[in-house]
């Protein structure tokens, strides 16, 4: 909309299907999505937008029963790179693209360990490392100010808003370079839900950010661009100007 | 709305039913306890040997149930020590590694082992020690240690299922967070997994001891004995708290040592109940946990 | 690079640790039935498996048969069920239906803590209790028979299979129990045309593994059945089942073929419970099929 610089391609599906058994879920994606931008994904329920994100980090690959078939192609660290290809370790691929789930998700530690948590399992034991990325993590997701107190109480006492901030800040910690949330405002308040849009808005200027959503409203805030996955295909949906109208 | 005559007779029954069962459930744990609160004393436990003595110094107990008591405390911690670490690395291989056809063969073949009788997995250990007895060493034979391995096996399919269910019950949601954070598997089950399914497993543990405390079949056939005085080694004969109690039945001599059967029996009703109770109120723990979480 | 050899390198660490120890439990099942079948081996060769099966024990005239323990089996198995299916049944159908809350809940907490009572305990009280008073109102024999036996068995399985039962009923989907209430039905109708029917197969699993429980049962018949080798022919006749046989003979030669009789009941027990335990798992996994 405001004059962008010339905008690469970070994530490409190409003819990519997805099946439980022999249930297709959808067949022979095709689409691009572009850096630096925010993306949402709409479409009836259970129709595959949370399959169709977790291609893209391919934590499908955890669910017995699942099948996927295509080539996922994203630029990280400014090469294209085959990552479902079974030879792309998942595990640095999960951290280079990072998911945030529609229920808040924190893990049962404190709020500094479910932050320092992912690099944790990357070994990193220097104390005044975490404690560095964990401040920065949550400044980025707008919490800081709110936990800095209390890092060390339980993560389950925060509020809804708060906890899928945390999730936020978790998954951030790690220097993403794309961001995928699932529905990650419907479980919160409208108040709670309006920080997190805003924080999203932010998130895209220096991420890819792609975020599946029900809510027109939230449609018409965030996306740069609207694509609908309807009855097994994927396309780029009305143009922008129509929600802007509704 | 007036109750249809089939409304009322159906609910009589089910009432009578109910009843019945209490009542039954009642009559024997009252006649236990009312014929063996007699015998519920110091001497029960140490008979005419000095308590502090016979725990911690070395007099002998005749007439008393320590022995049986330190048999079943020792037979029973064997074969748990045995048993969890065993069902604890099947446990987890089935719900994190096995899929498919594998998965099946391996569920059905536990479910068997936990169908055999106990006398059998007696008998196999019996038979166990005659081989062993055979081509190994004449020393050995029924003993602490074969019963220890037998009982191991007795509860091992249950503490198996205890785990695999545990860690199956997790909620997706819980099994995909570390991984979508670059966690690999054995990460996933040591920081997440495991620690989230404690007190699952603690209350399959606790269950497990309960029935290995209580299990007769299997040591009569592998080393309990009447008479045997503390369990001093492994490979030697012991004494067992439902081994004496099923001895005493047919084979008393006397009034007083009917009545300490009978005081046998409530303190194994009581290890066997309170063990039950702690596993039960474990798992209304969780209950609460898994509601306040989500 | 590195990262991904140590999450693939720990996982088939893992893989071969957890995978070599269930190897381990699950040769166990297999290397019971060999033993079972190995020991007994004398005895069928000598009298052939049929035969082992279908003659009277009478080892003084050279017979090993273990057709009396197998009926005797099978007799105290079944009289027990018969006595504690319908009242399981009630006992269930009162906790999840019938009953009022306050006293349904009381009997589910009682009914729960009472599996924790050991076996030994019930035998114990079956010498003490049960045979002096089948004794004194029958007026036949010494008490110790399959009457007594029967008695205390039912008792002993009826927990665990209330509780089967219970779980089984409440498994039925609300919906169907709301659709009924919605069209009149009152909660007799409600239980016998809608929960019934739907819980059939939990039921009969329910039941499938009481029978298993009671056929492997060794306590209760040793010390309460009589332990005397013969066809049970009537209640108040002492029998011996095939795991009071297992405990009684296993003091015998061990070179005997008296000996080797014990391990043609093992053979017998535990192929009709492992058959009780396929078939059970057949029904669970075609539920589980239905209800995803």
């Amino acid at each position: 909309m405001k004059g962008k610089p010339a905008m690469g391609v970070k994530i490409r599906l190409q003819k990519v299907s997805f099946r439980y058994g022999t249930r297709f879920v959808f067949q022979e994606v095709s689409v691009e999505f572009h850096e630096h931008e925010l993306a949402v994904i709409v479409g009836p329920s259970g129709q595959g937008k949370s399959t169709l994100l977790m291609c893209l980090n391919r934590l499908w690959e955890e669910i017995p029963g699942a099948r996927m078939e295509g080539e996922v192609w994203i630029t990280l660290d400014g090469r294209p790179r085959c990552v479902s290809d079974p030879s792309f370790p998942a595990t640095t691929l999960r951290r280079r693209v990072a998911m945030v789930f529609q229920t808040p998700n924190p893990l049962p530690m404190t709020i500094f360990n479910n932050v320092a948590f992912p690099h944790k399992l990357m070994g990193v034991r220097d104390r005044k490392t975490l404690e560095e990325t964990v401040r920065k993590a949550l400044a980025k997701a707008y919490l800081w100010d709110e936990v800095k107190d209390r890092l060390h109480e339980d993560a389950r006492h925060l509020s809804g808003g708060q906890q899928q901030r945390l999730c936020i800040a978790r998954a951030l910690s790690l220097d993403p370079e794309v961001v995928l949330l699932d529905e990650p405002t419907s479980s919160l308040d409208e108040k709670a839900a309006r920080v997190i849009e805003n924080l999203l808005l932010d998130l895209k200027r220096r991420l890819t950010v792609i975020v599946v959503s029900h809510s027109t409203d939230q449609v018409r805030r965030l996306a740069d661009r609207v694509f609908r996955l309807q009855e097994g295909r994927l396309f780029l949906d009305r143009p922008l100007a129509d929600y802007l109208s509704l | 709305m007036k109750p249809s005559g089939r409304f009322f007779v159906l609910k009589i029954w089910a009432a009578g039913c109910a009843l019945a069962v209490v009542s039954g459930a009642g009559l024997v744990v009252g006649f236990v306890i009312r014929r063996g609160a007699p015998a519920l004393r110091p001497s029960l436990l140490f008979g005419a040997a000095p308590p502090w003595h016979a725990v911690f110094g070395n007099v002998p107990v005749f007439d008393g149930l320590w022995p049986a008591v330190l048999g079943t405390v020792s037979v029973v911690l064997l074969a748990v020590g045995f048993a969890v670490p065993l069902g604890l690395a099947a446990g987890i291989y089935l719900a994190e590694f096995a899929r498919g056809r594998t998965k099946q063969m391996l569920s059905v073949a536990f479910d068997i082992l936990a169908g055999i009788p106990s006398i059998v997995i007696g008998l196999f250990g019996f038979s166990l020690s005659l081989t062993l007895h055979r081509f190994v060493s004449p020393r050995i034979g029924p003993c602490l240690v074969l019963s220890a391995f037998c009982l191991g096996i007795l509860v091992l399919p249950y503490l198996i299922r205890a785990v695999q269910s545990a860690l199956e019950g997790l909620p997706l949601s819980l099994r995909l967070t570390a991984l979508s954070l670059g966690a690999h598997r054995v990460q996933n089950l040591r920081y997440v997994l495991l620690p989230s399914s404690l007190n699952a497993i603690a209350t399959g543990v606790i269950l497990a001891i309960g029935r290995c405390a209580e299990d007769t079949a299997v040591i009569l056939l592998t080393g309990a004995v009447a008479l045997a005085g503390k369990p001093r080694s492994l490979l030697e004969n012991f004494e067992a708290l439902p081994f004496y109690i099923y001895y005493v039945s047919s084979q008393y001599t006397s009034a007083e040592e009917l009545e300490r059967g009978f005081g046998a029996a409530i303190i194994l009703l009581a290890i066997s109940l309170g063990l039950y109770l702690i596993a039960l109120s474990i798992r209304h723990r969780i209950g609460r946990q898994a509601f306040y979480g989500r | 690079m590195k990262r991904r050899d140590e999450g693939s390198r720990s996982e088939r660490a893992a893989r071969l640790v957890l995978g070599a120890a269930v190897v381990t439990a699950a040769a166990l099942t297999g290397a019971i039935f060999l033993y079972m079948v190995v020991l007994a081996f004398p005895l069928f060769a000598h009298g052939h498996v049929f035969r082992v099966l279908t003659q009277d024990w009478a080892p003084l005239q050279g017979r090993y048969g273990i057709r009396p323990m197998i009926a005797a089996s099978l007799a105290l198995s079944f009289g027990a069920l018969a006595l504690a299916i319908p009242i399981s049944l009630g006992c269930a159908a009162f906790v999840t239906m019938l009953g009022r809350p306050k006293p349904a809940l009381f009997v589910r907490r009682f009914v729960q803590t009472m599996t924790g009572i050991p076996t030994v305990v019930y035998g114990f009280v079956g010498v003490f209790l049960v045979v002096p008073a089948v004794r004194d109102v029958f007026q036949a024999g010494s008490g110790r028979c399959l009457l007594s036996a029967i008695l205390v068995l039912a008792l002993m399985i009826t927990p665990t299979m209330v509780l089967f039962f219970i779980d089984a009923m409440e498994s039925v989907p609300k919906e169907y129990v709301l659709a009924a209430s919605a069209l009149g039905a009152g909660p007799a109708e409600k239980f016998l045309w809608i929960v019934l029917p739907c819980a059939r197969v939990g039921l009969i699993t329910g039941v499938l593994l009481a029978f298993g429980r009671a056929f492997g049962d060794t306590l209760v018949s040793l010390m309460l059945a009589g332990n005397a080798a013969v066809f049970p022919s009537n209640l108040f006749h002492s029998v011996r089942t095939l795991t009071a046989h297992i405990a009684l003979v296993i003091a015998a030669d061990f070179q005997s073929l008296e000996f080797a009789s014990i391990f043609a009941c093992g053979v017998v027990l535990y192929t009709v419970n492992a058959a009780v335990a396929l078939v059970a798992w057949n029904l669970r996994s075609r539920v589980l099929e239905n209800h995803p």
